[in-house]
Protein backbone atom coordinates (compact mmCIF):
# COMPACT_ATOMS: atom_id res chain seq x y z
CA UNK A 1 0.00 0.00 0.00
CA UNK A 2 2.93 2.58 0.81
CA UNK A 3 6.47 2.08 -0.31
CA UNK A 4 9.11 4.47 0.67
CA UNK A 5 12.78 3.91 -1.02
CA UNK A 6 15.66 6.38 -0.27
CA UNK A 7 13.38 9.17 0.79
CA UNK A 8 14.15 12.49 1.30
CA UNK A 9 12.20 15.85 2.10
CA UNK A 10 13.75 19.44 1.84
CA UNK A 11 11.95 22.37 2.38
CA UNK A 12 12.60 25.18 -0.13
CA UNK A 13 16.40 25.65 -0.08
CA UNK A 14 17.10 24.39 3.45
CA UNK A 15 18.40 21.07 4.75
CA UNK A 16 17.04 18.30 4.49
CA UNK A 17 14.61 17.15 7.72
CA UNK A 18 14.33 13.40 6.16
CA UNK A 19 16.85 11.27 4.84
CA UNK A 20 17.10 8.15 3.56
CA UNK A 21 13.96 6.89 4.60
CA UNK A 22 12.82 3.07 3.86
CA UNK A 23 9.07 2.33 4.62
CA UNK A 24 6.61 -0.10 3.79
CA UNK A 25 3.18 -0.36 5.18
CA UNK A 26 1.28 -3.48 4.02
CA UNK A 27 -2.89 -3.41 3.92
CA UNK A 28 -4.31 -4.08 6.91
CA UNK A 29 -0.97 -2.98 8.80
CA UNK A 30 -0.98 -0.63 11.83
CA UNK A 31 2.35 0.82 13.00
CA UNK A 32 2.74 3.97 15.78
CA UNK A 33 5.44 6.24 15.17
CA UNK A 34 7.72 8.07 17.53
CA UNK A 35 9.90 10.36 17.96
CA UNK A 36 10.98 13.27 19.65
CA UNK A 37 9.73 16.67 18.50
CA UNK A 38 11.54 18.05 15.34
CA UNK A 39 12.68 14.69 14.46
CA UNK A 40 10.15 14.81 11.84
CA UNK A 41 7.22 12.83 12.46
CA UNK A 42 5.14 15.47 10.68
CA UNK A 43 7.09 16.01 7.39
CA UNK A 44 7.06 12.17 7.17
CA UNK A 45 3.14 12.45 7.60
CA UNK A 46 2.77 15.07 5.12
CA UNK A 47 4.18 12.69 2.61
CA UNK A 48 1.98 10.20 3.54
CA UNK A 49 -1.09 12.30 3.11
CA UNK A 50 0.38 13.86 -0.14
CA UNK A 51 0.57 17.21 1.42
CA UNK A 52 4.25 17.15 -0.36
CA UNK A 53 6.36 15.30 -2.58
CA UNK A 54 9.76 13.89 -2.04
CA UNK A 55 12.62 15.59 -2.80
CA UNK A 56 14.40 12.21 -3.65
CA UNK A 57 13.98 8.46 -3.51
CA UNK A 58 10.58 6.73 -4.57
CA UNK A 59 7.15 6.73 -2.78
CA UNK A 60 4.78 4.44 -4.20
CA UNK A 61 0.86 4.48 -3.02
CA UNK A 62 -2.02 2.69 -3.45
CA UNK A 63 0.21 1.68 -6.33
CA UNK A 64 0.98 4.70 -8.16
CA UNK A 65 4.70 6.68 -7.74
CA UNK A 66 3.97 9.71 -6.79
CA UNK A 67 6.78 11.54 -7.59
CA UNK A 68 5.16 11.46 -11.28
CA UNK A 69 1.89 10.78 -10.63
CA UNK A 70 -0.59 13.57 -12.00
CA UNK A 71 -1.99 16.33 -9.74
CA UNK A 72 -5.24 15.33 -11.24
CA UNK A 73 -4.94 11.75 -9.54
CA UNK A 74 -3.86 13.03 -6.34
CA UNK A 75 -7.71 14.16 -4.98
CA UNK A 76 -8.79 10.73 -5.14
CA UNK A 77 -5.95 9.12 -3.94
CA UNK A 78 -6.38 11.28 -0.84
CA UNK A 79 -10.12 9.85 -0.33
CA UNK A 80 -8.07 6.73 0.46
CA UNK A 81 -6.54 8.38 3.51
CA UNK A 82 -7.91 9.65 6.75
CA UNK A 83 -5.98 11.97 8.66
CA UNK A 84 -6.00 13.58 12.52
CA UNK A 85 -4.12 16.47 12.43
CA UNK A 86 -2.46 17.32 16.05
CA UNK A 87 -4.24 21.28 16.33
CA UNK A 88 -7.29 19.70 14.41
CA UNK A 89 -7.46 21.44 10.44
CA UNK A 90 -10.98 21.88 11.10
CA UNK A 91 -12.90 24.41 9.27
CA UNK A 92 -14.39 27.28 12.09
CA UNK A 93 -17.26 28.45 9.81
CA UNK A 94 -18.57 25.19 9.79
CA UNK A 95 -20.73 23.37 12.18
CA UNK A 96 -19.46 19.74 13.78
CA UNK A 97 -22.15 18.23 11.43
CA UNK A 98 -20.38 20.17 8.17
CA UNK A 99 -17.09 19.32 9.44
CA UNK A 100 -17.76 15.87 9.45
CA UNK A 101 -19.58 15.79 6.05
CA UNK A 102 -16.93 17.61 4.46
CA UNK A 103 -14.78 14.19 2.85
CA UNK A 104 -18.31 12.62 1.50
CA UNK A 105 -19.61 16.30 -0.05
CA UNK A 106 -16.56 16.72 -1.87
CA UNK A 107 -16.83 12.77 -2.89
CA UNK A 108 -20.53 13.71 -4.25
CA UNK A 109 -22.31 11.27 -1.56
CA UNK A 110 -25.75 12.44 -1.61
CA UNK A 111 -27.56 14.12 1.31
CA UNK A 112 -29.15 11.83 2.88
CA UNK A 113 -26.29 9.25 3.02
CA UNK A 114 -24.33 11.75 4.41
CA UNK A 115 -26.47 12.77 7.15
CA UNK A 116 -27.32 9.12 7.86
CA UNK A 117 -23.08 8.03 7.92
CA UNK A 118 -22.53 11.60 10.53
CA UNK A 119 -25.32 11.27 12.49
CA UNK A 120 -24.44 7.66 13.58
CA UNK A 121 -20.46 8.80 13.69
CA UNK A 122 -21.17 11.82 15.65
CA UNK A 123 -23.68 9.67 18.10
CA UNK A 124 -20.65 7.16 18.45
CA UNK A 125 -18.26 9.68 19.22
CA UNK A 126 -20.45 11.55 21.67
CA UNK A 127 -20.99 14.45 20.23
CA UNK A 128 -24.69 13.96 18.85
CA UNK A 129 -25.94 16.72 20.82
CA UNK A 130 -23.15 18.90 19.45
CA UNK A 131 -23.72 18.64 15.95
CA UNK A 132 -25.05 22.58 15.18
CA UNK A 133 -21.81 23.54 17.22
CA UNK A 134 -18.87 25.61 15.44
CA UNK A 135 -15.69 24.49 16.56
CA UNK A 136 -14.50 28.12 18.67
CA UNK A 137 -17.58 26.88 21.08
CA UNK A 138 -16.04 23.42 21.23
CA UNK A 139 -13.43 22.25 23.79
CA UNK A 140 -9.96 20.76 22.42
CA UNK A 141 -11.18 17.40 23.59
CA UNK A 142 -14.28 17.53 21.85
CA UNK A 143 -12.56 19.10 18.74
CA UNK A 144 -10.28 16.25 18.85
CA UNK A 145 -13.56 14.03 18.28
CA UNK A 146 -14.85 16.21 15.45
CA UNK A 147 -11.35 15.97 13.90
CA UNK A 148 -11.23 11.90 14.12
CA UNK A 149 -15.00 11.15 12.70
CA UNK A 150 -13.86 13.71 9.36
CA UNK A 151 -11.36 11.44 9.24
CA UNK A 152 -12.93 8.19 9.33
CA UNK A 153 -16.16 9.31 7.82
CA UNK A 154 -14.96 8.09 4.30
CA UNK A 155 -13.53 4.39 5.60
CA UNK A 156 -10.33 5.27 4.00
CA UNK A 157 -7.78 2.40 3.25
CA UNK A 158 -4.96 4.27 5.46
CA UNK A 159 -5.53 6.28 8.97
CA UNK A 160 -3.15 8.64 9.79
CA UNK A 161 -3.07 9.95 13.22
CA UNK A 162 -1.18 12.83 14.68
CA UNK A 163 -1.28 13.08 18.73
CA UNK A 164 -4.82 11.39 18.28
CA UNK A 165 -5.48 10.84 22.29
CA UNK A 166 -3.65 14.16 23.12
CA UNK A 167 -6.33 16.37 23.81
CA UNK A 168 -8.64 13.38 25.40
CA UNK A 169 -9.36 11.92 28.53
CA UNK A 170 -8.44 8.80 29.61
CA UNK A 171 -11.89 7.30 28.82
CA UNK A 172 -12.41 8.45 25.86
CA UNK A 173 -8.70 8.15 24.28
CA UNK A 174 -8.98 4.27 25.38
CA UNK A 175 -12.24 4.76 23.09
CA UNK A 176 -11.04 5.85 20.26
CA UNK A 177 -8.03 3.43 20.47
CA UNK A 178 -10.74 0.53 20.07
CA UNK A 179 -12.25 2.62 17.03
CA UNK A 180 -9.06 2.09 15.73
CA UNK A 181 -8.28 -1.41 16.62
CA UNK A 182 -12.24 -2.15 15.15
CA UNK A 183 -10.85 -0.21 11.70
CA UNK A 184 -7.50 -2.46 11.34
CA UNK A 185 -9.96 -5.53 12.00
CA UNK A 186 -11.87 -4.19 8.69
CA UNK A 187 -8.75 -3.76 7.04
CA UNK A 188 -7.65 0.20 7.49
CA UNK A 189 -4.16 0.17 7.20
CA UNK A 190 -3.44 2.36 10.23
CA UNK A 191 -0.17 4.67 11.30
CA UNK A 192 -0.33 6.49 14.92
CA UNK A 193 2.09 9.21 15.55
CA UNK A 194 2.46 9.58 19.23
CA UNK A 195 4.25 11.09 22.62
CA UNK A 196 2.87 8.68 24.69
CA UNK A 197 4.81 5.99 24.93
CA UNK A 198 2.14 3.87 27.18
CA UNK A 199 0.04 3.33 23.86
CA UNK A 200 2.63 0.95 22.11
CA UNK A 201 2.08 -1.08 25.13
CA UNK A 202 -1.30 -0.95 25.85
CA UNK A 203 -2.01 -2.08 22.09
CA UNK A 204 0.98 -3.87 20.79
CA UNK A 205 1.92 -2.68 17.51
CA UNK A 206 5.23 -2.27 15.41
CA UNK A 207 6.51 0.67 16.47
CA UNK A 208 8.72 2.98 13.74
CA UNK A 209 11.04 5.65 15.75
CA UNK A 210 11.86 8.67 13.71
CA UNK A 211 15.15 10.52 14.85
CA UNK A 212 17.68 13.65 13.37
CA UNK A 213 14.97 12.56 10.17
CA UNK A 214 16.35 8.62 9.99
CA UNK A 215 13.68 6.02 10.53
CA UNK A 216 14.43 2.71 12.19
CA UNK A 217 11.93 -0.04 13.45
CA UNK A 218 11.73 -0.07 17.26
CA UNK A 219 12.44 -3.73 18.90
CA UNK B 1 -32.64 21.47 13.36
CA UNK B 2 -29.77 19.00 13.11
CA UNK B 3 -27.11 20.93 12.10
CA UNK B 4 -27.94 20.62 8.10
CA UNK B 5 -27.92 24.27 7.43
CA UNK B 6 -24.95 24.61 4.73
CA UNK B 7 -22.73 27.69 4.04
CA UNK B 8 -20.13 27.64 1.81
CA UNK B 9 -16.62 25.58 2.36
CA UNK B 10 -15.39 28.77 1.70
CA UNK B 11 -16.78 31.43 3.69
CA UNK B 12 -15.78 33.74 1.51
CA UNK B 13 -19.52 35.90 2.15
CA UNK B 14 -17.34 37.63 5.01
CA UNK B 15 -14.55 39.06 2.79
CA UNK B 16 -13.82 42.40 2.62
CA UNK B 17 -13.91 41.84 -1.17
CA UNK B 18 -17.67 41.00 -0.92
CA UNK B 19 -18.65 44.34 -0.43
CA UNK B 20 -16.95 46.48 -2.27
CA UNK B 21 -16.98 44.38 -5.26
CA UNK B 22 -21.30 44.72 -5.98
CA UNK B 23 -20.12 48.59 -5.83
CA UNK B 24 -17.40 48.43 -8.54
CA UNK B 25 -19.03 46.19 -11.14
CA UNK B 26 -22.49 47.95 -10.82
CA UNK B 27 -20.62 50.86 -11.50
CA UNK B 28 -19.02 49.03 -14.42
CA UNK B 29 -22.35 48.29 -15.77
CA UNK B 30 -23.92 51.23 -15.53
CA UNK B 31 -20.97 52.68 -17.58
CA UNK B 32 -21.01 50.45 -19.75
CA UNK B 33 -24.87 50.88 -20.27
CA UNK B 34 -24.47 53.98 -20.95
CA UNK B 35 -21.63 53.77 -23.53
CA UNK B 36 -23.47 51.06 -25.13
CA UNK B 37 -26.69 53.29 -25.48
CA UNK B 38 -24.83 55.73 -26.92
CA UNK B 39 -23.23 53.68 -29.99
CA UNK B 40 -26.57 51.97 -30.35
CA UNK B 41 -27.96 55.46 -30.55
CA UNK B 42 -24.89 56.14 -32.99
CA UNK B 43 -25.58 53.39 -35.18
CA UNK B 44 -29.22 54.16 -35.55
CA UNK B 45 -28.17 57.53 -36.79
CA UNK B 46 -25.81 56.50 -39.42
CA UNK B 47 -28.16 53.91 -40.70
CA UNK B 48 -31.23 56.58 -40.68
CA UNK B 49 -29.03 59.08 -42.47
CA UNK B 50 -27.73 56.31 -44.67
CA UNK B 51 -31.68 55.19 -45.62
CA UNK B 52 -32.78 59.12 -45.82
CA UNK B 53 -30.52 60.06 -48.58
CA UNK B 54 -30.23 57.50 -50.38
CA UNK B 55 -32.97 58.04 -53.19
CA UNK B 56 -33.00 61.66 -52.63
CA UNK B 57 -31.10 64.13 -54.17
CA UNK B 58 -31.54 68.78 -53.90
CA UNK B 59 -31.13 70.69 -56.79
CA UNK B 60 -30.53 74.55 -56.96
CA UNK B 61 -31.48 76.66 -59.12
CA UNK B 62 -29.30 80.15 -58.22
CA UNK B 63 -32.11 82.96 -58.34
CA UNK B 64 -30.82 84.88 -61.49
CA UNK B 65 -31.37 81.79 -63.27
CA UNK B 66 -34.50 81.16 -61.61
CA UNK B 67 -35.50 84.35 -63.08
CA UNK B 68 -34.66 83.81 -66.48
CA UNK B 69 -36.79 80.50 -66.52
CA UNK B 70 -34.17 78.56 -65.32
CA UNK B 71 -36.15 76.33 -63.11
CA UNK B 72 -38.58 74.90 -65.44
CA UNK B 73 -35.70 73.98 -68.07
CA UNK B 74 -33.98 71.83 -64.76
CA UNK B 75 -37.55 69.93 -64.56
CA UNK B 76 -37.66 68.88 -67.88
CA UNK B 77 -33.71 67.60 -68.16
CA UNK B 78 -34.10 66.38 -64.83
CA UNK B 79 -36.79 63.99 -65.64
CA UNK B 80 -35.38 62.99 -68.67
CA UNK B 81 -32.43 61.60 -66.86
CA UNK B 82 -32.48 57.70 -66.21
CA UNK B 83 -33.04 56.97 -63.13
CA UNK B 84 -34.57 60.07 -62.06
CA UNK B 85 -38.57 58.94 -60.49
CA UNK B 86 -39.58 62.15 -59.90
CA UNK B 87 -38.58 66.04 -59.54
CA UNK B 88 -40.72 68.52 -58.42
CA UNK B 89 -40.09 72.24 -57.04
CA UNK B 90 -40.25 73.08 -53.30
CA UNK B 91 -43.29 75.60 -52.89
CA UNK B 92 -42.81 78.75 -51.50
CA UNK B 93 -44.87 78.09 -48.51
CA UNK B 94 -42.69 75.18 -47.64
CA UNK B 95 -39.22 77.34 -47.65
CA UNK B 96 -41.42 80.19 -45.72
CA UNK B 97 -41.98 77.84 -43.11
CA UNK B 98 -38.37 76.04 -43.30
CA UNK B 99 -37.22 79.84 -42.70
CA UNK B 100 -39.68 81.16 -40.34
CA UNK B 101 -37.47 80.07 -36.67
CA UNK B 102 -34.64 82.61 -38.59
CA UNK B 103 -36.50 85.02 -40.25
CA UNK B 104 -40.18 85.07 -39.52
CA UNK B 105 -43.45 84.67 -40.79
CA UNK B 106 -44.21 87.74 -41.82
CA UNK B 107 -41.12 88.04 -44.96
CA UNK B 108 -41.90 88.63 -48.33
CA UNK B 109 -39.61 85.46 -49.75
CA UNK B 110 -40.23 87.65 -53.06
CA UNK B 111 -37.56 90.47 -51.73
CA UNK B 112 -35.17 87.90 -51.29
CA UNK B 113 -32.40 86.09 -54.24
CA UNK B 114 -33.14 82.79 -52.91
CA UNK B 115 -32.32 80.19 -54.74
CA UNK B 116 -35.19 77.74 -56.18
CA UNK B 117 -35.05 74.09 -54.79
CA UNK B 118 -35.88 70.80 -56.37
CA UNK B 119 -36.50 67.92 -54.64
CA UNK B 120 -35.51 64.89 -56.85
CA UNK B 121 -36.48 60.81 -55.97
CA UNK B 122 -34.35 58.58 -58.04
CA UNK B 123 -35.26 54.81 -57.93
CA UNK B 124 -32.51 53.11 -56.24
CA UNK B 125 -29.59 54.99 -54.21
CA UNK B 126 -26.76 56.19 -56.45
CA UNK B 127 -28.86 55.56 -59.92
CA UNK B 128 -27.88 59.08 -60.35
CA UNK B 129 -24.31 60.41 -60.60
CA UNK B 130 -25.02 64.66 -58.87
CA UNK B 131 -21.76 65.38 -60.28
CA UNK B 132 -22.38 64.19 -63.80
CA UNK B 133 -26.05 65.92 -63.91
CA UNK B 134 -24.49 69.32 -62.29
CA UNK B 135 -22.28 69.44 -65.17
CA UNK B 136 -25.12 68.16 -67.94
CA UNK B 137 -26.92 70.98 -66.47
CA UNK B 138 -24.86 74.01 -65.78
CA UNK B 139 -24.58 74.03 -70.20
CA UNK B 140 -28.96 75.16 -69.73
CA UNK B 141 -28.80 76.47 -65.76
CA UNK B 142 -25.91 78.32 -65.18
CA UNK B 143 -24.45 78.17 -61.29
CA UNK B 144 -27.16 75.13 -60.61
CA UNK B 145 -26.08 72.45 -58.07
CA UNK B 146 -26.83 69.13 -57.90
CA UNK B 147 -26.64 67.59 -54.40
CA UNK B 148 -27.41 64.45 -52.86
CA UNK B 149 -26.24 65.14 -49.44
CA UNK B 150 -22.73 63.02 -49.36
CA UNK B 151 -20.79 66.14 -49.46
CA UNK B 152 -21.94 66.98 -45.81
CA UNK B 153 -22.89 64.05 -44.63
CA UNK B 154 -19.91 62.39 -45.41
CA UNK B 155 -17.95 63.83 -42.27
CA UNK B 156 -20.80 64.02 -40.00
CA UNK B 157 -20.76 60.03 -40.62
CA UNK B 158 -17.40 59.44 -40.38
CA UNK B 159 -17.56 61.26 -36.99
CA UNK B 160 -20.42 58.95 -36.18
CA UNK B 161 -18.28 56.12 -36.64
CA UNK B 162 -15.54 57.04 -35.43
CA UNK B 163 -17.23 57.41 -32.32
CA UNK B 164 -18.63 54.62 -32.47
CA UNK B 165 -14.97 52.82 -32.37
CA UNK B 166 -14.31 55.13 -29.41
CA UNK B 167 -17.43 54.16 -27.69
CA UNK B 168 -16.47 50.01 -28.21
CA UNK B 169 -12.79 50.72 -27.19
CA UNK B 170 -14.55 52.07 -23.44
CA UNK B 171 -16.43 48.88 -23.25
CA UNK B 172 -13.73 46.79 -23.75
CA UNK B 173 -11.36 48.99 -21.19
CA UNK B 174 -14.61 48.87 -18.76
CA UNK B 175 -14.66 44.78 -19.42
CA UNK B 176 -10.78 44.76 -18.95
CA UNK B 177 -11.22 46.91 -15.19
CA UNK B 178 -14.07 44.42 -13.81
CA UNK B 179 -11.81 41.45 -15.46
CA UNK B 180 -8.98 42.82 -12.90
CA UNK B 181 -11.30 43.18 -10.26
CA UNK B 182 -12.60 39.85 -10.06
CA UNK B 183 -9.00 38.51 -10.50
CA UNK B 184 -7.68 40.80 -7.13
CA UNK B 185 -10.44 39.40 -5.25
CA UNK B 186 -10.15 35.80 -6.13
CA UNK B 187 -6.45 36.18 -5.76
CA UNK B 188 -6.52 38.04 -2.12
CA UNK B 189 -9.41 34.97 -1.39
CA UNK B 190 -7.24 32.55 -2.36
CA UNK B 191 -4.66 33.95 0.41
CA UNK B 192 -6.59 34.82 3.09
CA UNK B 193 -8.47 30.89 3.12
CA UNK B 194 -5.12 29.32 2.28
CA UNK B 195 -5.95 26.96 5.40
CA UNK B 196 -9.04 26.17 4.53
CA UNK B 197 -8.27 25.33 0.77
CA UNK B 198 -5.67 23.22 2.24
CA UNK B 199 -8.04 21.04 4.43
CA UNK B 200 -10.15 20.93 1.17
CA UNK B 201 -7.37 19.53 -0.44
CA UNK B 202 -6.89 17.04 2.30
CA UNK B 203 -10.12 15.55 2.29
CA UNK B 204 -10.12 15.11 -1.19
CA UNK B 205 -11.04 17.93 -3.27
CA UNK B 206 -10.42 18.78 -6.77
CA UNK B 207 -9.37 22.14 -7.94
CA UNK B 208 -12.59 22.45 -9.45
CA UNK B 209 -14.65 21.90 -6.35
CA UNK B 210 -12.25 24.69 -4.78
CA UNK B 211 -13.29 26.95 -8.04
CA UNK B 212 -16.47 26.16 -7.81
CA UNK B 213 -16.54 28.18 -4.25
CA UNK B 214 -15.19 30.82 -5.71
CA UNK B 215 -16.77 31.41 -9.17
CA UNK B 216 -20.22 31.10 -7.38
CA UNK B 217 -19.47 33.92 -5.12
CA UNK B 218 -18.32 36.08 -7.78
CA UNK B 219 -21.53 34.82 -9.79
CA UNK B 220 -23.61 36.24 -6.84
CA UNK B 221 -21.32 39.50 -6.10
CA UNK B 222 -21.58 40.26 -9.81
CA UNK B 223 -25.78 40.17 -9.95
CA UNK B 224 -25.74 41.91 -7.05
CA UNK B 225 -24.05 45.12 -8.31
CA UNK B 226 -25.09 44.48 -12.34
CA UNK B 227 -28.50 44.37 -11.69
CA UNK B 228 -29.20 47.61 -9.74
CA UNK B 229 -26.52 49.68 -11.83
CA UNK B 230 -28.29 48.19 -15.31
CA UNK B 231 -31.64 49.94 -13.59
CA UNK B 232 -29.73 53.09 -12.99
CA UNK B 233 -28.84 53.62 -16.59
CA UNK B 234 -32.26 53.06 -17.96
CA UNK B 235 -33.18 55.33 -15.57
CA UNK B 236 -30.67 57.96 -17.24
CA UNK B 237 -31.36 56.60 -20.63
CA UNK B 238 -35.77 57.50 -19.76
CA UNK B 239 -34.16 60.73 -18.79
CA UNK B 240 -32.19 61.65 -21.59
CA UNK B 241 -34.45 60.26 -24.22
CA UNK B 242 -37.87 62.33 -22.73
CA UNK B 243 -35.38 65.69 -22.98
CA UNK B 244 -34.11 64.84 -26.40
CA UNK B 245 -37.86 64.24 -27.55
CA UNK B 246 -38.47 68.37 -26.78
CA UNK B 247 -35.71 68.94 -28.91
CA UNK B 248 -36.48 70.32 -32.38
CA UNK B 249 -33.43 69.15 -34.20
CA UNK B 250 -34.12 66.95 -36.56
CA UNK B 251 -30.68 66.50 -37.78
CA UNK B 252 -29.62 64.94 -34.26
CA UNK B 253 -29.97 61.21 -33.51
CA UNK B 254 -32.85 60.16 -32.17
CA UNK B 255 -32.74 58.89 -28.37
CA UNK B 256 -34.60 55.52 -29.27
CA UNK B 257 -33.89 51.94 -28.74
CA UNK B 258 -36.18 49.13 -30.35
CA UNK B 259 -36.10 45.79 -28.26
CA UNK B 260 -33.21 44.42 -29.44
CA UNK B 261 -31.54 47.27 -27.94
CA UNK B 262 -33.49 46.92 -24.68
CA UNK B 263 -32.69 43.26 -24.72
CA UNK B 264 -28.70 43.92 -25.47
CA UNK B 265 -28.55 46.63 -22.59
CA UNK B 266 -30.42 43.90 -20.49
CA UNK B 267 -28.11 41.55 -20.81
CA UNK B 268 -25.26 43.32 -19.51
CA UNK B 269 -25.82 42.32 -16.23
CA UNK B 270 -25.40 38.80 -17.29
CA UNK B 271 -22.91 39.21 -19.67
CA UNK B 272 -20.76 40.78 -16.28
CA UNK B 273 -21.68 37.91 -14.22
CA UNK B 274 -20.55 35.29 -16.76
CA UNK B 275 -17.21 37.29 -17.21
CA UNK B 276 -16.95 37.24 -13.18
CA UNK B 277 -17.69 33.52 -13.11
CA UNK B 278 -15.11 32.79 -15.96
CA UNK B 279 -12.62 35.00 -14.48
CA UNK B 280 -12.59 33.51 -11.08
CA UNK B 281 -12.77 30.04 -12.21
CA UNK B 282 -9.24 30.65 -14.55
CA UNK B 283 -7.73 32.53 -12.00
CA UNK B 284 -8.43 29.82 -9.29
CA UNK B 285 -7.84 27.02 -11.74
CA UNK B 286 -4.17 28.72 -12.73
CA UNK B 287 -3.49 29.38 -9.03
CA UNK B 288 -4.18 25.66 -7.27
CA UNK B 289 -2.22 24.25 -10.61
CA UNK B 290 0.92 25.55 -8.78
CA UNK B 291 0.32 24.07 -5.66
CA UNK B 292 1.91 20.53 -5.24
Amino acid sequence: MVRFENVGLRYGSGPEVLHDVDLSLEPGSYHFLVGPSGAGKSSLLSLLYLARRPTRGLVTMFGSDIASAPRASLPEMRRRIGVVFQDYHLLDHLTTFDNVALPLRVAGVGSAQIREHVMELLEWVGLGDKVDVQPPFMSGGEKQRVAVARAVIGQPDLLLADEPTGNLDQAMAHRLMRLFEELNRQGTTLLIATHDTNLPLQFPHPVLRLDQGQLGLDG
Amino acid sequence: MLGFRRSGDVPLSSDPSARFVPWIIGTMVFLSALVLAVALVLGNAIDRWQLSHSVQLTVEVPAAAAQDGGVEVALEKLAALPGVVSAARVEDDHIAALLAPWVGEDLDLSTLPLPVLIDVEVTTPGALDPEAAERQLSGDVPGIRVDDGKRWLEPVRATAGALQAIAGFVLFLIGLASIATVIFMTRTGLSVHRDTINVLHQVGAHDSYVARQFQNQALRLALIGGIPGLLLAGLCLMIVRSLAARLEAPLLPAVSFDAGAWILLALLPLAAALIALLTARITVMATLARMP
